[in-house]
């Protein structure tokens, strides 16, 4: 395990750098910088721009400098904590950003254990009693739940809230709340007001696991193994819990490295809907108007997220299914 | 009695992939240096690949002698851990375990563990002739009527050493 464990953490550290490149390549690819589109726009509006200040900025964060050098300086800023600065808000990215990582992560965390809560025991019902009423039944809530897109679902549930209860569903925490350090109230609020969102987000994810996991497990329970173990006497629960169900497992877990910056992209428009203060439309506004250092690192953010979740499925598949594919390649 | 050795080959590709991690996380800890995240982060990995090399030597020194009754590590430079010894009687637990390098499991290498009450060996399958050590700890293994994994029993098999065909000339 140990060689194993060097085998990828080799192939991690590369990979970071170069994302870290491009996404430094495409933070810088648009023409001019911040600072140019922030002058056009003063111009446009008729107002005079303070060039003196803005040449100040320029200097002070290195944009004047070539772009191998503003890549290293950036990636090293990165390395010390140092996340830059935002030109857009005028402060650091660090403060900026503040509790939004920790929400987003919260929101995409409770969503994701939502989701296996939720569509596993449905999967392992439905596949285990194929073409019943509640099987039929619960395909039908899947094919909408995959239809309908979660923005939508988002409206109808603020509209609904509005119109039923009167009340208003959106934010991830009570006003008094924003803002201020981390407290017990503030956890409580949170939690209270998470299930919406996590259920808006975690929606068309259940119903696509579903499906994943009732073929999956519909494909191992026709094998010769498990029509052996029938025949031996086997009891159906221990049958199915032995070996069908950890090997239709084995998809899930190679997709955990792209579960996470999934959940947290997907859900940008559902953060606008919702009025959530998590990372989503922070991000699309960073990329709208050049906010480099901002923009930057939430990309490195999602990207650091993905190798992170592809490193513990590599491992977890290893651990968990340790069997050489019959018709592979001979072993080196 | 065999003797076995990792191959050249093998430990270079080794200290190669111990030095290129070394070379690239222990810059990346030194610009880190003083943030507690990445520091720790990169200094870890650094540490890790650091180890991995020393490893890496270890089995550049390390034989396996295999005989008959058992399996026996000697240690050509460092006689504290020579000696140790796996004697098939003796032998409670037996994996071969693979370990892909790619999703679709058609490149990697396998893990032999022997174990007995005292001493535990775990060998790559990038051992020189790892194919007669495999079957000797099979044949081992059936004769102790040792518990399996389905896992284990499928890996023998595509070495070519299948479990079914040994238990009947067992």
């Amino acid at each position: 395990m140990f060689r194993y464990i060097a085998h990828r953490l080799l192939i991690m550290a590369p990979t970071l750098v170069a994302i870290s490149f491009v996404v430094f390549v495409v933070i810088q690819l648009p023409p001019g910088d911040y600072l140019t589109t922030l002058i056009e726009e003063l111009r446009e509006l008729g107002e005079p721009a303070d060039l003196k200040q803005i040449e100040a900025l320029r200097e002070e964060y290195g944009l004047d400098k070539p772009f191998m050098l503003q890549y290293l300086d950036w990636a090293a800023g990165l390395l010390q904590g140092n996340l830059g600065y935002s030109f857009e808000y005028e402060q650091p990215v660090a403060e900026v950003v503040g509790d939004r990582l920790w929400l987003s992560f919260i929101v995409s965390f409770a969503t994701i254990i939502f989701t296996w809560i939720v569509a596993f025991p449905i999967g392992v019902y439905s596949a285990t009693h194929q073409y019943s009423w509640a099987d039929n039944s619960l395909t039908f809530i899947g094919f909408l739940g995959l239809a309908t897109p979660n923005f939508l679902l988002a409206l109808v549930m603020v509209y609904l809230a509005n119109v039923w209860f009167g009340t208003e569903i959106g934010g991830l925490m009570d006003e008094r709340y924003i803002g201020q350090p981390w407290t017990w109230g503030k956890i409580v609020s949170i939690l209270e007001h998470l299930w919406i969102p996590v259920i808006v987000i975690g929606t068309s994810g259940t119903a696509g696991m579903i499906r994943r996991l009732r073929a999956n497990l519909l494909d191992e329970l026709q094998k010769q193994y498990v029509v052996t173990g029938r025949a031996k006497g086997l009891p159906p629960f221990k049958l199915l819990m032995k070996y069908p169900l950890r090997m239709s497992l084995n998809p899930f877990i190679s997709d955990i490295g792209d579960l996470l910056p999934q959940v947290i992209s997907g859900a940008v428009i559902v953060s606008v809907v919702l009025n959530l203060p998590t990372t989503g439309k922070m991000l699309y506004d960073a990329l709208l108007s050049q906010d480099m250092f901002l923009a930057g690192s939430f990309l490195m953010f999602l990207a650091l997220l993905t190798v992170i979740g592809v490193l513990i499925s590599d491992l977890a598949l290893a651990l968990l299914d340790p069997r050489i594919r019959l018709q592979g390649r001979p072993i080196k | 009695m065999t003797i076995h050795r990792y191959p050249h080959e093998t430990l270079r590709n080794d200290y190669l992939r111990a030095g290129a991690g070394l070379l690239i996380c222990a810059p990346l800890a030194i610009v880190a240096w003083g943030t507690s995240f990445g520091m720790w982060l990169f200094l870890g990995m650094s540490a890790l690949f650091a180890v991995y090399g020393l490893r890496s030597w270890l089995r550049s020194i390390t034989e396996y002698r295999l005989t008959g009754d058992g399996l026996t590590l000697t240690n050509t430079v460092l006689s504290s851990l020579s000696g140790r010894y796996v004697p098939w009687t003796d032998l409670n637990k037996l994996t071969l375990r693979f370990f892909p390098l790619r999703r679709d499991r058609s490149e990697g290498w396998m893990q032999l563990t022997v174990r007995t009450a005292h001493v535990r060996f775990s060998i790559d399958s990038t051992l020189e002739e790892f194919n007669a050590i495999a079957k000797a700890a099979l044949a081992a293994g059936l004769r102790n009527e040792l518990p399996m994994t389905q896992a284990t029993l499928e890996n023998f098999q595509a070495l070519g050493v299948d479990p079914a065909h040994m238990n009947e000339s067992a």
